[in-house]
């Protein structure tokens, strides 16, 4: 996994990324002004964190300069180059996702009636995000380079997970049940699976470039 | 000609004819719109049939490199995009006069707009690719995506929650149980016909395809 | 979804309260009766037909272009 301490280098981005983050919430919060429902509570937070991922972790790919994908081509193997990559953006995308929740539920004063269970929602929708955008970026990377195509290609794919998410989130802040939220996990467990899956599987074919 | 031409034909005037002239079971608020099942449904059982041999191709053509896979694969997409959007059309037109409204929040409805545009999103992938070989292999990459899509959204995300649907949440408008035998004896023909309506079209553009690639070739 | 449920509980209903006067149902029965349904079924065949009839053209013309290309 020296995948991970081979992207620390940009950590000059992040410092950026903490203020997009928090200017996207406070815009939010300044037109909102009351503190909203539970479920567009979830809308909210959960829109806030797509845009922000997407424009973050898209990059991912587009960043890298030719010689340097030269470089890793020759020093790992695609499979595992794609898996570090993904395991990179989930936690860039778990922290944006923490950074958004809290600076949400700061500002709106909002309770979470099942906290440990919004957890598991933000690391299940966080990881799903993150792996969906990864290989999106790559698919788009080899096409053109053109950042708008990451967004084209990935919101109907990244649909699915924000759909439950948003459905989980606003169970954990109002009205839990726990076997509706088993159900929820389940889904996003299957989700997560099967894109990691199938950017495991796929990502060889876009790698010859 | 070729007899599965042949056969696209007659089943098209069959259904047709059949459609509206033979016995159709009367439930309530359907009506007469029952009829509806052998033009609309019959769309979508053909554009499944359209995405599966593309999802084949696509694999196919990974493993092969062959242009007649991505061909294929590109071509079986396009037709059955448009059938998409004919089912989605005709389905709001139906929607209006038996739940009510052009577009009711229901999740079968929801995912066909959103599997046609993850389908949609392939299409302009292909068209920002300039190199040939390029273009077909991401193609063929994000269109497994896609149809991993089209699965999730129409056949198991339905089945899970409720939907208006027949078949899907207990909905009593007809399901199974409700079409009975004289119904099958149009139902499934008008499916071939509409799949070998497609296939033709298919067919048809990919020599089309080739004809253009033999033009370049010479110049 | 709370509301799909109402929708569908709606339609078990009528359902059910139309089961016993399923003669009620209203469906073109006059025009199967006065056979102008036949007048329709006529108009759309020959539609179908129109556009099939077209769709072979096609592929006759692309039949020919290719073997004019593979003649070169």
């Amino acid at each position: 996994m020296h995948e991970l301490k081979l992207e620390y280098r940009n950590k000059s981005a992040l410092g950026g990324l903490f203020i997009y983050a928090f200017s996207t919430v406070f815009v939010t919060y300044l037109s909102v002004s009351r503190s909203p429902p539970s479920d567009l509570l979830s809308t909210f937070i959960w829109i806030a964190v797509l845009f922000i991922s997407i424009n973050a972790a898209g990059k991912g790919f587009l960043q890298e300069q030719k010689e340097r994908m030269l470089y890793y081509y020759s020093l790992v193997k695609p499979t595992s180059f794609i898996l570090g990559k993904i395991f990179y953006t989930s936690l860039l995308v778990g922290v944006i996702a923490m950074l958004v929740n809290g600076i949400f539920i700061l500002l709106f004063d909002s309770n979470i009636e099942a906290p440990i269970w919004y957890a598991v929602a933000l690391l299940l929708g966080g990881a799903g995000f993150a792996a969906t955008i990864t290989f999106i970026s790559a698919i788009a990377m080899s096409a053109s380079g053109n950042f708008t195509l990451v967004s084209v290609l990935s919101f109907p794919v990244l649909l699915p997970f924000l759909v439950t998410q948003v459905k989980f989130s606003k169970l954990c802040i109002a009205g839990f049940d726990s076997v509706l939220a088993l159900k929820y996990a389940g889904i996003l467990i299957l989700l997560n699976l099967l894109v990691w899956a199938l950017a495991y599987l796929l990502f060889p074919y876009l790698w010859r470039d | 000609m070729k007899w599965w031409k042949v056969l696209a034909i007659v089943l098209m005037l069959y259904s047709i004819i059949g459609g509206f002239l033979i016995d159709v079971p009367r439930l309530p608020i359907l009506h007469e719109t029952i009829r509806n099942t052998y033009f609309h449904v019959t769309l979508w059982f053909a554009m499944m049939i359209l995405m599966t041999i593309s999802i084949v191709n696509s694999i196919r053509y990974l493993s092969s490199g062959d242009k007649k896979h991505d061909y294929l694969a590109n071509e079986t997409v396009n037709i059955g995009l448009f059938f998409g959007v004919l089912g989605l059309t005709t389905g709001m037109i139906w929607a209006q006069f038996t739940w009510g409204a052009f577009w009711v929040n229901d999740v079968k409805t929801n995912g066909t707009a959103i599997t046609l545009l993850v389908y949609f999103a392939y299409a302009v992938l292909r068209g920002s690719v300039d190199d040939p070989q390029k273009k077909a292999r991401l193609g063929a990459v994000y269109s497994i995506f896609a149809y991993v899509m089209l699965i999730l959204f129409l056949w198991i995300l339905p089945r899970i929650t409720d939907s208006l649907h027949p078949g899907n949440g207990g909905n009593p408008a007809f399901g199974s149980y409700d079409m009975d035998n004289t119904m099958r004896m149009v139902f499934y023909p008008a499916i071939i016909g509409f799949f070998l309506l497609g296939w033709w079209l298919v067919t048809l553009r990919i020599r089309l395809k080739n004809i253009q690639d033999k033009l370049v070739e010479d110049v | 979804m709370f509301r799909l449920k109402k929708i569908s509980l709606l339609l078990i209903l009528s359902l059910l309260s139309t089961l016993s006067f399923a003669q009620e149902i209203t469906m073109a029965d006059a025009m199967r009766e006065s056979g102008k349904i036949y007048v329709v079924v006529a108009v759309l065949s020959l539609v179908m037909v129109g556009l099939l009839a077209y769709l072979i053209y096609i592929d006759k013309k692309v039949s020919k272009i290719e073997s004019e290309i593979d003649k070169k």
